[in-house]
């Protein structure tokens, strides 16, 4: 099955039954913090490949993995939870059409709830031990849970990139969207902060993932996924990432 | 802020220019965050694998950084890109070429998690003037 939004198209390669889906969206953000978790839970709770995504305004790039060609934008199921990860940098422009064809595609699945993944850049992250996970959500029973879960909600302020468009076309698709973005270097890979998140995730979705492991694996992570931040930071500086450090006009 | 790249990196350039790796020397570029205030640099540099501040050398003139450190372990990567062949990494070296100049004297360096933070203070003198 193929589904199409605006030139990006979602190829279904094994039939995906789901019941009121949860959807995890790891994109390339600040500190890489939703591909490492995605990734980490991909393989954790060893999910399998169902879907990849494709688009002709994606960058012309193939990833091999075991000698197999392989997209680098995939989406992994097991049971009711569905993965969403790039391996790839994304350009501004791919940005658009592509978060709403994931939102859409989301909205067809009856998916119960969609979980971006994401990190906030932080100039003191050196000195902080274990990064706090902001949360935001479009949907009144979602904030409840946030502030039940005493995870502090993203009051005021600007959030570009991905998510930013994602949380825009879930208010639009009337689809539960939680957000969960934890502090992170701005520009370094972010393992900590991926754990974080995870941690954050558990509490709204028992996927029962050890973090420890990832922590283990930190200085392999921050080694192997230098080029993709650095193409990512160069990304994120095109859509005007530096908002997010404005305060926005409306309550002055 | 500009980065000098070193001129005898290894040659990859055939489509692209910037790498951030030399196997021939066993160099990777390490990701830096540099922010520019009022009257300082602060170079905060990522170099997973390096444990102790001993194994790290930091040369500072009044307008260039210059970074060299020793990772911990050789990491060997078996089939290192699209090359499909070996490659053996071991330091990060990086030069940095400043907009200001700074005073290396009263510049200040800690190691933290695999992570260089410089704090280099600009030289430039600053006068403040009173308003009519």
């Amino acid at each position: 099955m193929v589904f199409s939004v605006e030139g990006v198209s979602i190829i279904e390669t094994t039939e995906i039954k789901v019941k009121n889906p949860v959807l995890m969206c790891g994109l390339p953000d600040v500190g890489l913090v939703g591909i490492i978790a995605v990734s980490h839970i991909i393989k954790g709770l060893e999910m399998k490949e169902v879907a990849h995504i494709d688009s002709d305004i994606f960058p012309p790039v193939v990833v091999f993995h075991q000698g197999i060609p392989t997209y680098p934008l995939r989406i992994y199921q097991k049971d009711d939870l569905l993965a969403l990860f790039s391996e790839t940098a994304l350009s501004p422009e791919s940005i658009y059409p592509l978060s709403k064809a994931i939102v859409e595609w989301a909205k067809s699945k009856n998916t119960s709830l969609l979980v971006s993944l994401g990190g906030i850049g932080v100039p003191n992250r050196i000195d902080i031990e274990v990064p706090k996970v902001y949360g935001a959500s479009n949907m009144q029973h979602i904030r409840d849970s946030i502030r039940k879960f005493e995870i502090p909600v993203m009051e005021e302020g600007f959030l570009v990139g991905p998510y930013a468009l994602m949380a825009k076309f879930s208010i639009h698709q009337n689809l539960p969207n939680l957000l969960l973005m934890a502090e992170s270097y701005p520009q370094y890979p972010d393992p900590g902060a991926a754990a974080s998140v995870i941690s954050a995730l558990n509490k709204f979705v028992p996927i029962n993932v050890d973090v420890k492991a990832l922590i283990e694996r930190s200085e392999e992570i921050r080694l192997n996924a230098r080029e993709l931040m650095r193409k990512t930071a160069e990304n994120l500086k095109k859509m005007g990432k530096s908002q997010e450090y404005e305060l926005p006009l409306m309550y002055v | 802020m500009s980065i000098e790249r070193r001129p005898n990196r290894e040659r990859t350039d055939f489509w692209i220019t910037e790498v951030m790796w030399d196997s021939t020397r066993g160099c990777l570029e390490p990701l830096t965050e540099v922010y520019d205030n009022e009257t300082e640099f602060i170079i905060r540099i990522d170099m997973p694998c390096v444990r102790r501040k001993s194994d790290i050398k930091v040369h500072l003139t009044e307008d260039t950084v210059s970074i060299e450190a020793q990772m911990n372990r050789v990491i060997q990567y078996e089939r290192w890109g699209t090359f499909q062949r070996e490659a053996k990494f071991f330091k990060y070296t990086k030069t940095f070429t400043l907009p200001a100049k700074i005073d290396p004297e009263s510049s200040k360096a800690r190691f933290k998690d695999g992570v260089l933070e410089l704090r280099l203070p600009k030289k430039e003198r600053r006068f403040t003037i009173s308003i009519e």
